[in-house]
């Protein structure tokens, strides 16, 4: 569980492979009982063609590509149900080839002020160093990387900035990658990963935001 | 957060000067119930640093099961000293958090209803394995207990009515008592009727997916009856009377080939 | 039609939330050397990629000349629009237990505070109408409770329940689990 509540949160699962984007309307997703009748007749359609789709419901954003695939929401009602939506399309098109993915959170954190601020800035990226050499050295952004504990391929990567959303805040961004081997084969495998791997996720990026934020 | 931390200071501040995170003496019999009901998980420490878990359920506080918790409270290394892990049934509620258990305590073995001895009970927690039905149903741990079978290459012991689960018998010399541990239950009748109960769950092809209900009433329970030394503990894992003279309560009763005694403590 | 390269692991601005693809049908915007990485040409013109910087100046002169419709111009990254965000206070998975004419009856599973489970009885006029259709014993659904703020500001307390969807059970996957129970029933001794 975060320690703190996010003042805007969101996440996108991403996905790289090979994907026809004109099958990717709403009224394919509502005739496959996975979103509703209502929901597809409503949708806010950008754009469908053979190239790209895009398309909004009221939580959810879907964007596709001949090489790329997002489903991404800003509320955390609809985290699961986003999940839900990925894993049922690509259990249908279970022959779409997907090579790797990405289940991203991104979040903003309010700071209870400046100096709070500061010092999340201070604790993630000492200034000892920079303040030598540069005048009133701050953080602009900070991107760690570690590698998969869990014998996947991949790797997770966090990222830290001041917030341009809140004000003062810090914003965490949480991309935890995944790749497989399996070469055109289907995209059977990453969706077993994002099946059995989703609370793994969430888990660990709630230990590293507890972790950046909770020696405050 | 800050509620959490200071409801942990006032518990701790409570058990200062109290036994109560203090292991059980040698000889000591100990029966700790775990739950947000009544025993939704037990841990008996039986005799010479050895104990039992009987079923699981999550400790809020720590987000573990609460017998593992206990047991690291007290300086206790469940993967030497637990011998036995009991799933007395598969509802939800008894048993969360099992698989952790059992992957902890590595020298157990593995003891469940006989009723769920069949391809049919595999087939549905082969199917609905996956994390994608519902958090941590039953059938979700028995999942990660399968996995964790395979992996120790052990089977696992399969409880029936009056079966001798486990006994220990003091060596000339040990100061420690006798120990039986029995199931009562389930019946051969129950046996059957909850093995059908379990095919009628298994999904057919088209069907919008779900979760598995409980079955009522529970005919798969494992009763246990625990002997040690003079002493008897009864649990009843949520055995209901059925008013059919093969199964339930009135099963147990009947039958001539049940441990003998009265249990002390139930 | 032409999409060219896109850019979608780096956003430069906007801290993340970003559609990493934005509509833009401002011809002006083409001038924007950070937002324009692709746009449509003709249809019949074949996919590739190429770079803003050597291709700008074509971009704007084929897209001017499209004919009748403007087609839209794809700029990514950019800074989405506003949106709405929600923020739970609580939020649970359930199940149904037991359904009447005007309620069901549910169980509680806690994923904020992973607490026990509850049980609860929701009117089905808390249901959508879409869901209604849903509503069986075993059938699963999410329950947030909440704060949502509008992409215009307004803030609002919110319970959204919503029924999950998954693709029914193929012959594939009953099969699968069959032949995995045989191979159990071999492997652990379970028979």
């Amino acid at each position: 569980m975060l320690a703190d509540q996010p003042a805007i949160q969101g996440i996108s699962i991403v996905l790289v492979g090979d994907f026809n984007p004109k099958i990717f309307q709403p009224a394919w997703f509502s005739a496959e009982n996975l979103i509703r009748v209502t929901e597809a007749e409503a949708a806010d359609i950008k754009i469908i063609n053979p190239e790209i789709v895009i398309f909004k419901l009221d939580w959810l954003e879907v964007q596709v590509t001949r090489d790329r695939c997002s489903f991404i929401t800003t509320q955390d009602a609809y985290y699961e149900v986003v999940r839900d939506l990925c894993l049922g399309t690509f259990k249908l098109l279970k022959h779409t080839p997907i090579q790797k993915m990405g289940i991203n959170m991104d979040l903003h954190f309010k700071m209870r002020s400046i100096e709070e601020w500061h010092a999340v800035g201070h604790k993630v990226a000492p200034k000892e160093l920079w303040n030598k050499t540069l005048k009133n050295a701050g953080l602009r952004s900070l991107t760690i990387e570690g590698v998969r504990e869990d014998g996947l391929k991949g790797y997770i990567r966090v990222k830290v900035e001041p917030s341009r959303r809140v004000h003062p805040g810090i914003y965490i961004q949480i991309n935890d990658h995944y790749e497989t081997d399996d070469s055109g084969i289907g995209c059977e495998t990453i969706i077993n990963i994002l099946d059995l791997s989703w609370n793994r996720s969430f888990d660990k990026s709630e230990i590293i935001i507890n972790d950046i934020l909770s020696w405050r | 957060m800050m509620q959490l931390n200071e409801k942990l200071n006032d518990s701790n501040r409570l058990l200062v000067g109290n036994s109560a995170y203090l292991p059980p003496g040698q000889e000591e019999i100990e029966v700790s119930l775990f739950g947000p009901g009544y025993g939704e998980s037990v841990l008996l420490h039986i005799g010479s640093n050895k104990w039992i878990i009987v079923d699981s359920c999550i400790d809020p506080f720590s987000g573990s099961p609460a017998s593992l918790s206990y047991l690291r409270k007290i300086n206790i290394d469940p993967g030497e000293a637990v011998k036995l892990v009991i799933a007395t049934h598969w509802h939800d509620d008894h048993i969360r958090g099992l698989s952790t258990i059992l992957k902890e305590c590595k020298l157990a073995e593995f003891v469940c209803s006989v009723a769920q001895r069949s391809k049919e009970f595999l087939t549905l927690v082969s199917a609905y394995g996956t994390r994608l039905m519902m958090e941590s149903t039953g059938v979700n741990e028995f999942y990660e207990i399968l996995t964790i079978l395979q992996q120790r290459n052990i089977p696992p012991k399969f409880a029936i009515a009056d079966r001798c689960l486990w006994q220990h018998t003091p060596q000339p010399g040990e100061q420690s008592q006798s120990c039986a541990i029995h199931a009562l239950s389930p019946s051969d009748a129950s046996v059957l009727l909850a093995q059908m109960g379990i095919s009628k769950l298994i999904p057919q092809a088209g069907e919008t997916k779900r979760r598995i209900p409980a079955l009522e009433p529970n005919h798969a329970a494992v009763v246990l009856l625990i002997k040690i030394g003079g002493d008897s503990i009864l649990l009843g894992a949520d055995l209901e009377e059925t008013g059919n003279s093969g199964t339930g309560w009135v099963a147990i009763i009947n039958s001539g080939t049940r441990p003998s005694g009265k249990a002390s403590f139930f | 039609m032409i999409i060219y390269g896109s850019n979608l692991a780096q956003y430069e601005d906007g801290n993340g939330l970003d559609a990493p693809i934005q509509l833009v049908t401002d011809f002006d915007s083409l001038h924007d050397p950070k937002g324009i990485i692709s746009c449509f040409r003709n249809p019949e013109e074949e996919s590739q990629l190429d770079t803003v910087e050597d291709r700008l100046h074509k971009l704007s002169e084929q897209t001017v000349n499209i004919g009748e419709f403007s087609s839209p111009i794809i700029k990514f990254p950019s800074i989405s629009p506003r949106r709405s965000h929600m923020v739970s206070l609580q939020r649970w998975q359930g199940y149904v237990i037991k359904v009447s004419d005007i309620s069901i009856f549910v169980k509680l599973v806690d994923l904020t505070q992973k607490g026990p489970d509850e049980e609860a009885e929701i009117p089905l006029e808390e249901i959508s109408a879409d869901d209604k259709d849903l509503i069986k014993s075993g059938a699963i659904f999410y329950w947030s409770i909440g704060y949502l703020d509008s992409y215009s500001g307004q803030r609002s307390r919110v319970s959204i329940i919503r029924f999950q969807r998954l693709p029914a059970w193929s012959k594939k996957e009953i099969d699968a689990a069959q032949r995995e129970a045989e191979r159990l029933q071999q492997i652990i001794g379970w028979k």
